[in-house]
């Protein structure tokens, strides 16, 4: 075993001996099993039995793409927290309508989705702000030669610029499948629509934002 | 990697690791404190037998204002009332815009709103009533409104150019309530029966509807709400809201299918 205190010890650095040994039992239970993390199969059971705890880990699994699919949407951070944060609490209450053993993820999403537009439609921050690259080269991948990576970076700025121009629904359908890497299986889930409305509906978003970019 | 040029597809890909999104909040805390908050508990909900579960919530008559029931009623009162999805309170001077927003969630096909249901939705059949001029379902809950716009046979309800509202919901447990009703004191209530199923006529001086969900995100919002009819069976709570009177409440009813 590593020196290093495991993440979960740290949650908690004010709390008394006995109350820090207490929440990482708490967060043992719902983080891992005999060293494995606890899928979400199990996770939402134990949420569903009335265990806070567990959702609480749940939450802290997807907030980070919660968070992310809602800013994508509506491009204000506050209401994209709210989105995020109100679809975790109806996501709570809805669980008994959850089909036991179906992926939380996209059934998560749908309702994250849901929220964010309607925030979106109801405009009520108006923030504006846009999508952007990060200056450094992205994390994990084999770095490109110099020159590709000039381009790439240059190629990315075009792009993201174009995504920005777009409607909310067409900068939704190339984020999930290209930025949060969901299959078009699980969109259809998000989107609430078949497969096959999936691919046209992508297929359009990527007409439209090639339409969008300027020629070489 | 080789440095041929990229597709449209393969740009966007490499792209994701490297969009600025802003740092994300601490949700979990945030999320754990309004569901502790929260008076539903998951953990009774389950262990609820589902017949009963879907046949029954509080629709609770506290005697805080005066009001006139029909002898049935009276003597359900005693023993707690109840519907699922709906509550009945009374209050002396229950207040709220008038003509407030119908809060309707978000439109939909029949066939989504079923789904949104989690069961098939009934829609009166009659002489005078065609199909909805809009079916709503909320995002989460399953609740779902048939709306027709009034008409001379359907006089306006509520300070809307509504005619005739019908609310279906599934409520799981006796904890939850979608709507509290409150009720003045010139609110009057009846106890009838739809196909046998008991019911409740609530007339006379307008009411006030609140959305209560559990998340409290609605709990203050209220309208005036024109006179209804209640009745649960087969595990859905119906509600009918109109301008008319018991009889053509009822027909509505009764035709639904």
């Amino acid at each position: 075993m590593a020196d290093t205190p495991p993440a979960y010890a740290r949650f908690h650095p004010a709390m008394e001996p006995a109350g820090v040994i207490r929440c990482i039992n708490s967060l043992r239970k719902h983080t891992s099993v005999g060293g494995r993390p606890l899928d979400d199969a199990r996770l939402c059971e134990q949420a569903r039995s009335g265990d806070v705890g567990a959702y609480e880990e749940l939450v802290r699994r997807y907030q980070r793409l919660a968070y992310r699919t809602a800013y994508v949407v509506t491009r204000s951070a506050a209401d994209a927290e709210d989105a995020a944060q109100e679809a975790f609490v109806k996501a709570y209450y809805a669980l008994d309508r959850f089909r036991p053993g179906a992926p939380f993820r996209p059934w998560l999403m749908r309702i994250v989705v849901n929220e964010a537009l309607n925030r979106k439609r109801a405009g009520s921050r108006q923030e504006g702000l846009a999508l952007r690259m990060t200056q450094g080269r992205p994390s994990g991948g084999v770095a490109p030669s110099p020159e590709v990576a000039v381009l790439d970076a240059e190629v990315s700025h075009v792009v993201i610029a174009a995504l920005n121009q777009m409607s909310e629904k067409d900068r939704l359908v190339v984020a999930l499948r290209y930025f949060f890497e969901l299959s078009e299986a699980e969109m259809a889930q998000v989107l609430e629509c078949p497969v096959g409305t999936v691919k046209s509906r992508l297929s359009r978003a990527l007409a439209r934002l090639k339409e969008a970019l300027p020629d070489e | 990697m080789s440095d041929r040029p990229r597709s449209l597809e393969d740009t966007l890909a490499a792209m994701s690791g490297a969009i600025a999104f802003p740092n994300e909040p601490d949700l979990a805390r945030a999320v754990r404190e309004r569901i502790s908050r929260a008076p539903v508990a998951p953990a009774r909900r389950r262990r609820m037998p589902m017949r009963f579960a879907v046949a029954a919530i509080a629709l609770s008559l506290v005697a805080s204002g005066i009001l006139v029931f029909s002898p049935g009623a009276r003597h359900a009162v005693a023993g707690w009332l109840r519907l699922p999805g709906i509550r009945i309170n009374t209050t002396p001077n229950p207040s709220a815009t008038p003509g407030g927003a119908l809060h309707l969630g978000r439109r939909v096909t029949l066939a989504r709103s079923a789904d949104r249901l989690g069961a098939p939705v009934k829609l009166p059949v009659g002489p005078h009533l065609g199909p909805p001029d809009a079916i709503y379902a909320d995002e989460t809950y399953p609740i779902v409104w048939l709306v027709y716009r009034s008409a001379p046979t359907l006089p306006a309800v509520a300070g809307h150019n509504v005619g005739l509202l019908i609310t279906e919901l599934h409520a799981r447990s006796l904890d939850q309530f979608f709507y509290k009703k409150m009720l003045g004191t010139g609110t009057e209530i009846k106890d009838v029966r739809i196909d046998g199923a008991r019911a409740y006529w609530i007339h006379g001086q307008p009411h006030i509807i609140q959305y209560h969900y559990p998340l409290g995100t609605r709990q203050e919002v209220g309208r005036v709400s024109g006179n209804s009819l209640i009745w649960a069976t087969g595990g859905i709570t119906y509600r009918i809201e109109l301008a008319g009177g018991l009889r053509e409440a009822r027909a509505i009813a009764l035709s639904m299918r």
